[in-house]
């Protein structure tokens, strides 16, 4: 081999590696996201008994102000179980000028306790911190082994306390909640108008407690059958937070960004009739009506692939009762 | 991370286009370097200064030393910048810089890039050949002091600690030495190369010791010891039919006894692995390399594949 014919051979490697270099480091892999603030997590308590959900952690009495609610509509988080609480500063109100994207005031805390086989795993913690819509700090606290606190985990935890259950690291929560603009998903008109249990907070209660500055002059229904409105609302509750046509704007690569127009949202405005919602009006590259074995979102929701799987973070199992649904919703199209 | 590898790979073309016109003649499978020629060992023969860049790409899961995180899962690049220069005919000394660029798994399925740095390695190297009519055989020692300046977590992301965790795996647990934060590593080496024809085989091994003297932000259960000591035992064989390319398989042994920190889902204590390279003497001075590394038997709980390319030119 001629020295000529070496260098472009040696040329020929380095241009093949920088291809594969520029692939590997190019700003569309969705799935890498910026670490949280290091320090953020010093600004919130080290133990869960010092955010003020509890006044005795022990035998769980909230604190004055906590209340428990429960959305209408549930994010799939590998069959765990779910309990959820908030709590406005004394004297504030929720901004639901915008019924669909309510804003929250500077103190709100919001929990969600997740329990995995019998075990108290995690409580996850949301907290607005300042005046501007982004300003939002989530951290997760792992419980102890004897279930008398939780502490600070914004690391994260694998297959915390035995089970299979991960606890997200700080960052990862805005992969989700900073899909919308309110950052909380599971509080808004649309998830919280259910019929009353007499334990979790509703619209009504809402209403009745003077929590909204503009209160609904209307009550909200999701339209359809019964699967239709099953499967709008598990579209709306797992997907509609990446999966949206108002995604606040942040100048950074993508983290969970979808490229493409998709809306899964349930909006107040848009319940008159299943095709008014964003979902009917935007499906049409995801969902082949009557045809869910050619409709791509049977094949994303159907695996846990790396590339393909949706929804694509914190879970680790197939929510085989919504590929059923959704299959059944499809085909009925 | 968009520019970082992009970067590292102008670099590695830069390299590799200075490699000038002078186009001299590699020498002969088999021919014995004049005698007055530095054992520089690594770089073709009769060159006093030699510097190389190597970039390591792989996937790895490791053992990693916490509780709540036992393991960390992570690709990325490895980065060796490294320079040597002969003193005299048989005593050469140098510095190596590793880095790493790595997307780091985070629990809930996201990734984190982290550009991280390893100890900076300073060497003296001694090497004497003795060339008979069969061939040569070249006794080697080696002296490496690191400079503890590898990156220390801050707060309680660990991010630092996991992505040296997964630069040491993706180099085989060769090089802990290096990959290792708040330590002072001091390793001694010996070994010995025999050159018969077109066959070169090798042996050598690696005593880095790891003296701690500060946890480095790991978190607080992690299991720390005050010396590490993760001997390398090193076989090779090589082949050089042709002036300009070399094929060689290679086999090392790595022994936690102990590691510098316990990792928590290893129960086994040693790291085998076996190397497959190929090397292209593009010129006289210029060398490229390319190998691909796999764990043989299991990687201390977890696994680790990676390949990588290195440019050597030398003067």
């Amino acid at each position: 081999m001629s020295a000529g014919h070496r260098a472009a051979f040696s040329l020929g490697c380095l241009l093949l590696l920088h291809t594969v270099l520029a692939c590997a480091g190019c700003d569309q892999r969705h799935w890498v996201c910026e670490p949280a603030d290091e320090h953020a997590s010093s600004a919130l308590p080290s133990r869960l008994s010092e955010t003020g959900l509890y006044a005795d952690s022990e035998r769980e009495i909230l604190n004055d102000g906590v209340l428990p609610y429960r959305p209408t509509f549930e994010l799939w988080s590998d069959g765990a179980n779910k309990r959820r609480w908030f709590m406005l500063p004394t004297g504030a109100r929720i901004d639901s000028s915008d019924m669909d994207s309510w804003r929250f005031p500077e103190g709100t805390k919001i929990w969600k306790e997740f329990v995995r086989d019998g075990v108290r795993v995690e409580t996850r913690l949301l907290t607005k911190t300042g005046p501007r819509e982004q300003d939002w700090v989530a951290l997760s606290y792992l419980w102890n082994a004897d279930q008398a606190d939780a502490h600070a985990a914004p690391e994260g935890a694998i297959n915390a306390l035995g089970t299979d259950h991960n606890v997200p690291a700080m960052g990862e929560c805005t992969a989700c909640h900073g899909g919308t603009r309110s950052r909380v998903l599971g509080i808004s008109a649309v998830q919280l108008a259910h019929a009353s249990d007499g334990v979790h907070a509703n619209l009504d209660a809402f209403v009745s407690m003077d929590l909204l500055s503009h209160p609904p002059e209307q009550t909200f229904s999701v339209p359809g059958d019964e699967v239709a409105r099953a499967a709008l609302g598990y579209l709306h509750a797992n997907c509609a937070h990446c999966h949206n046509q108002d995604r606040p704007a942040h100048g950074r690569p993508r983290c969970y960004e979808p490229a493409n127009g998709l809306d899964f949202r349930l909006l107040v405005g848009a319940l008159a009739s299943v095709d008014d919602t964003p979902t009917y009006r935007t499906m049409g590259p995801v969902i082949k009506r009557g045809r869910p074995g050619a409709s791509p979102l049977m094949r994303a929701v159907s695996t846990r692939d790396f590339f393909e799987r949706m929804p694509p973070l914190a879970a680790e199992r197939r929510d085989d009762e919504a590929v059923a649904l959704l299959r059944a919703w499809i085909a009925g199209l | 991370m968009t520019r970082h590898p992009t970067c590292l790979a102008l670099v590695a073309c830069l390299a590799s286009l200075l490699s000038t016109a002078s186009a001299g003649r590699a020498q002969e499978p088999g021919r014995a370097p004049p005698s007055t020629c530095p054992v520089l060992l690594d770089v073709h023969p009769c060159s006093r200064l030699s510097a190389s860049l190597r970039l390591r790409f792989g996937l790895a899961d490791a053992p990693y030393v916490s509780a709540r995180l036992p393991r960390v899962t992570g690709h990325g690049f490895v980065a060796r910048i490294a320079a040597a220069y002969a003193l005299t005919q048989h005593l050469a000394v140098g510095v190596e810089l590793p880095f790493a660029v790595l997307s780091i798994e985070q629990p809930a399925g996201s990734y984190v890039d982290e550009l991280t740095r390893g100890n900076i390695g300073l060497f003296v190297r001694g090497a004497q050949r003795w060339q008979r009519t069969w061939g040569s055989l070249t006794p080697f020692i080696a002296l490496s002091l690191g400079l503890p300046l590898a990156e220390r977590d801050h707060a309680g992301l660990f991010l630092a600690s996991r992505a040296l965790a997964i630069a040491s795996a993706l180099e085989a647990y060769r090089d802990q030495a290096s990959f290792t934060a708040g330590v002072v590593p001091v390793t001694s080496a010996l070994g010995l190369r025999l050159a018969r024809g077109v066959w070169i085989a090798e042996t050598s091994l690696r005593l880095p010791l790891l003296f701690r003297f500060s946890r480095a932000g790991l978190s607080a259960d992690a299991a720390t010891h005050p010396l590490g000591f993760v001997p390398v035992l090193h076989v090779s064989a090589a082949l050089r039919p042709l002036s300009w390319l070399q094929a060689a398989l290679s086999a090392d042994a790595v022994v936690n006894a102990p590691a510098p920190v316990k990792l928590r889902t290893s129960r086994a204590v040693t790291q085998l692995s076996l190397t497959a390279e190929l090397g292209f003497v593009l010129q006289e001075q210029l060398v490229l390399g390319l190998d691909f590394v796999a764990p043989l038997a299991g990687a201390l709980g977890g696994w680790n594949y990676s390949g990588s390319v290195v440019l050597q030119v030398a003067w």
